[in-house]
């Protein structure tokens, strides 16, 4: 047989390519695939929880220079936020519309995330005041300092607040 | 005709022929017919056991056969607000509605997953849960590449449940992944 371009095409490659064609479709049909569609939606979220329970501020001596009692703090409270929404705060208020005796809320911004922290805020009325600023898509943390004065001529007595902290677009 | 009416047609031309008066005939004549009658007796004999024969040859071939199906087509994984706790940047949804099964008569198979979402925003995970054929891989993180989800499934047909878990950091905002998974039964 005389090798030429025809011959060769003819009596080698065209067989040889079946060959492939057919040893992959052998391959092929020892597999089997199915599909899934999964769908993963994230909603905006907000949470936010307290770490430390009732706490009870009492005021039991007096500054004798000032002759004013002196103040009550505690700083045992602390508050968690996980939010991934953007440009959040976080508020805080009392439900006591005219507090006798003053209570004042500093954010200590000590742990995770983002956020900052505002100047002590006087819960002087039921109304909300922020206390975090800037909170975006983050966990977040922060010490709670409480401050509860009282001055002589306000005398002695107890006020219960029930305090609400919140996250709300900033 | 029959053997027993030929040997009564030959006792009937014997008595009326003039062989009957030879002694030496007629022993012929009695070897001869019973002879006949012994021919004719087995050749009825074979014709009543055995009308016709024939064959046919039968192959019967198994290729190789392998199917894989999921029960629960659609998935939907949602993170909210019951998924997160407070202060922790990680947000977690599970979800196990749907079953694989599969089936295969070729041995050193396994079946492995594979999403066509080639960069996707949150963290999509699965494993099987219970295989009844074969070994569970461990948890594996979807990606474009093929991870191995159960193995050693060779010839047998069987089933696990398909259990998702999504994880989403809240530093990742909202939005949403649209996976297509695949699932492959292909040579271990």
């Amino acid at each position: 047989m005389k090798w030429n371009l025809k011959n060769i095409t003819l009596d080698i490659v065209i067989p040889l390519g079946l060959i492939g064609i057919l040893s992959a479709q052998a391959v092929y049909s020892q597999q089997a695939t199915s599909t899934q569609v999964v769908t993963l939606r994230v909603v905006e979220l907000n949470k936010i929880d307290l770490v430390g329970g009732a706490l009870t501020l009492q005021i039991s001596n007096i500054d004798e220079n000032a002759g004013q009692p002196n103040p009550a703090i505690d700083a045992s409270t602390k508050l968690l936020w996980t939010s991934n929404g953007d440009a959040r705060k976080i508020a805080v208020g009392s439900d006591v519309v005219s507090p006798r005796f003053i209570l004042k809320i500093e954010a200590k911004k000590s742990g995770s995330g983002n956020g900052f922290a505002q100047p002590e805020v006087t819960l002087s009325d039921n109304s909300p005041h922020d206390l975090i600023l800037g909170v975006q898509r983050s966990a977040g943390s922060c010490n709670l300092r409480f401050t509860a004065v009282a001055t002589a001529e306000q005398g002695v007595g107890s006020e219960s607040h029930l305090i609400t902290y919140t996250i709300t677009g900033g | 005709m029959g053997p027993l009416n030929f040997l009564a047609l030959s006792s009937t031309l014997y008595s009326r022929s003039t062989l009957g008066r030879s002694t030496t005939w007629r022993k012929k004549f009695v070897l001869i017919a019973f002879f006949i009658f012994l021919f004719g007796l087995l050749s009825n004999f074979g014709y009543s056991q055995v009308y016709g024969t024939t064959t046919n040859k039968i192959t019967v071939k198994v290729q190789t056969i392998t199917i894989v199906q999921i029960t629960g087509s659609i998935v939907n994984l949602t993170v909210s607000g019951t998924n997160a706790i407070a202060g922790q940047d990680q947000m977690i949804a599970t979800d196990q509605s749907s079953t694989l099964l599969w089936g295969t008569n070729s041995s050193l198979k396994k079946v492995t997953v594979k999403t066509n979402l080639a960069a996707p925003k949150y963290t999509l995970q699965l494993v099987a849960v219970s295989p009844t054929v074969g070994t569970a891989a461990s948890q594996v993180t979807l990606s474009t590449a093929a991870s191995d989800l159960v193995t050693n499934i060779g010839r047998s047909s069987g089933s696990c449940g398909l259990l998702y878990t999504a994880i989403a950091l809240a530093s990742q905002g909202i939005g949403t992944d649209a996976h297509t998974i695949t699932f492959t039964v292909s040579t271990q």
